[in-house]
């Protein structure tokens, strides 16, 4: 089922009709209504350390969340109202961020559109789609999306709550440790806990917040 | 020898191919967490003069008494209290079927085509519950796991912890996305100890539903390819939840008398038929009047791991 925007013209809902399946098929094998049109939304006590596919230029980012702009999802209106629903995600710390806001390189927002099952499916800007065989293999550009978080942050003047860093390195570090403490017996925990070890020593000692700029610019 | 009857031979006699007189389920993920006890119920909208329901949460038991010296009076201590809404929204999927397509519908004996439509569609609301749902769990302020990293053993110990911290009693429900639920099982094949994955018989999927592959550490798990993504599409963001942790809400339209429509018993859904006898068209058309929404942000854990 596909939420149903009430009241707006052109609203009649189409029947599900035939779709060619298989290489000739000229729309994506998902259903829009999985994939509706979305926001991406900013909480100070969501980021996470990014790196590379190798695990190295690691940097602090945020963690943003997609908000799904469907009714009757976290109080999207039957009328597709955001209205409502922004009110009370505000009241909780989150931040809209609107698909124009920060500039995506070669793209007019961060959402791209593909014709699919029913309509229309949402995608990030960074995702890219080609069919084999008649299903779609998905891939996604994750240094241009991390490249664009980092402009996000600038942007937004964004800054990572040095508490809020310190009790993200605690939680990873008692993983770590836990890992550690299996690492004698459990072969995949003794991996993990080498990468981990790697990864805690990126994350406490490069890229400083703004806070630790200032406070290394007051001395 | 010329003349002999072969398959070709005999083409007005023969189909192409014979239809086998049971219809056989496409491959699909049919989980469903519609009216999962997981979820808070807080009613219908129907007669209540708005399309929007909305619960108290009452912290009044949660203010401690403090000494008070003697001969002096108590002041006031304001209640904390807070509230949750739900936004209740028409879903729907419509088919429609000509007079044709109808009656040569060769598994009528079983049942009618309009009948196998109507009933799919219970299937369709379920989805798209679900995929509402999941559109929510990934919004909790607490996380465990790292981008780019697989969801792991530890990372589940850490989510559970985080759920106690936050004073959320059990049980748990670990609603995870095929690629997380298959890192953690790599992640306990080399478990030692007593930690127990407790795999879903089908006894246990009939009472908890597709999409239930088991338990682990007594919390509950449910798979679902609608697990959302995140990070644009890098990871995938699933979440461990307390009960109670989502709310939803529904309606139910009251059928018109004589109007064609079937009331579907598996839940809160209505699909109603509408006729077009010029076009020799039967329009079925599902309905499910629903909104689900984020109850309190502490009584979950957003779990976001690499993606496949």
């Amino acid at each position: 089922m596909a939420g149903f925007t009430e009241g707006k013209s052109g609203g009649s809902i189409k029947g599900q009709g035939y779709v060619a399946a298989g290489a000739q098929a000229k729309v994506l094998a998902v259903h829009a209504a999985d994939h509706p049109d979305f926001r991406l939304a900013y909480h100070p006590r969501r980021w996470d350390f990014f790196t590379d596919s190798k695990g190295e230029n690691g940097r602090w980012l945020p963690v943003l969340r997609r908000i799904a702009l469907s009714p009757g999802t976290n109080n999207i209106d039957k009328d597709g109202s955001k209205s409502y629903a922004y009110t009370l995600l505000r009241e909780a710390g989150w931040e809209i961020i609107e698909p124009d806001r920060v500039e995506v390189q070669g793209a007019d927002s961060y959402i791209q559109v593909f014709p699919a099952i029913g309509g229309l499916a949402h995608y990030p800007a960074w995702t890219s789609v080609k069919m084999n065989g008649g299903k779609p293999i998905f891939k996604t550009d994750e240094q241009g999306y991390q490249n664009w978080l980092a402009a996000v942050v600038e942007e937004l003047d964004l800054e990572l709550d040095p508490d809020v860093k310190e009790m993200i390195i605690a939680r990873i570090e008692a993983e770590h440790v836990a890992d550690l403490a299996e690492a004698a017996v459990n072969l995949k925990a003794k991996i993990r806990a080498e990468a981990q070890g790697k990864r805690l020593d990126a994350m406490k000692g490069n890229v400083p917040s703004k806070a630790d700029k200032a406070k290394a610019g007051g001395k | 020898m010329a003349g002999e009857l072969t398959l070709s031979a005999l083409s007005d006699a023969t189909v192409s191919a014979s239809l086998h007189q049971e219809i056989i389920r496409k491959l699909g993920d049919r989980a469903s967490l519609l009216m999962h006890p997981a979820m808070r119920y807080l009613g219908s909208v129907n007669g209540t003069g708005s399309n929007v329901k909305k619960a108290t949460l009452w912290g009044g038991d949660l203010d401690a008494m403090a000494a008070v010296a003697e001969g002096s009076s108590a002041s006031n201590t304001a209640i904390t209290n807070a509230s949750v809404s739900v936004t209740v929204a028409r879903q729907a999927i419509q088919r429609s079927v000509t007079d044709l397509g109808a009656l040569t519908w060769s598994y009528s004996n079983i049942e009618s085509l309009i009948e196998k439509l109507s009933s799919d569609m219970a299937g369709s609301a379920k989805r798209r519950a679900t995929s509402i749902i999941c559109d929510i769990v990934d919004g909790f302020t607490l996380t465990a796991g790292s981008t780019g990293v697989d969801f792991s053993v530890t990372n589940w110990f850490t989510a559970q912890g985080l759920l106690q911290d936050g004073s959320n009693e059990g049980p748990f429900l670990a609603i995870l996305a095929p690629e997380q639920v298959k890192n953690l099982q790599a992640s306990l094949r080399a478990e030692t100890g007593p930690l127990q994955f407790h795999p879903a018989t089908p006894e246990l999927m009939a009472i908890k539903g597709q999409g239930y592959v088991g338990s682990f550490m007594g919390v509950d798990i449910f798979q679902s390819s609608l697990v959302v993504t995140a990070n644009a599409g890098a990871d995938v963001a699933g979440c461990m939840m307390a009960y109670g942790a989502v709310s939803w809400a529904d309606g139910f339209p009251t059928p018109l008398i004589g109007a064609g429509g079937i009331k579907l018993s598996e839940g809160p859904f209505y699909v109603g038929l509408e006729r077009d006898e010029s076009g020799g068209l039967t329009k079925v058309v599902g309905n499910l009047y629903f909104g689900a929404a984020m109850t309190q942000d502490a009584m979950g854990v957003s779990i976001i791991t690499d993606a496949p």
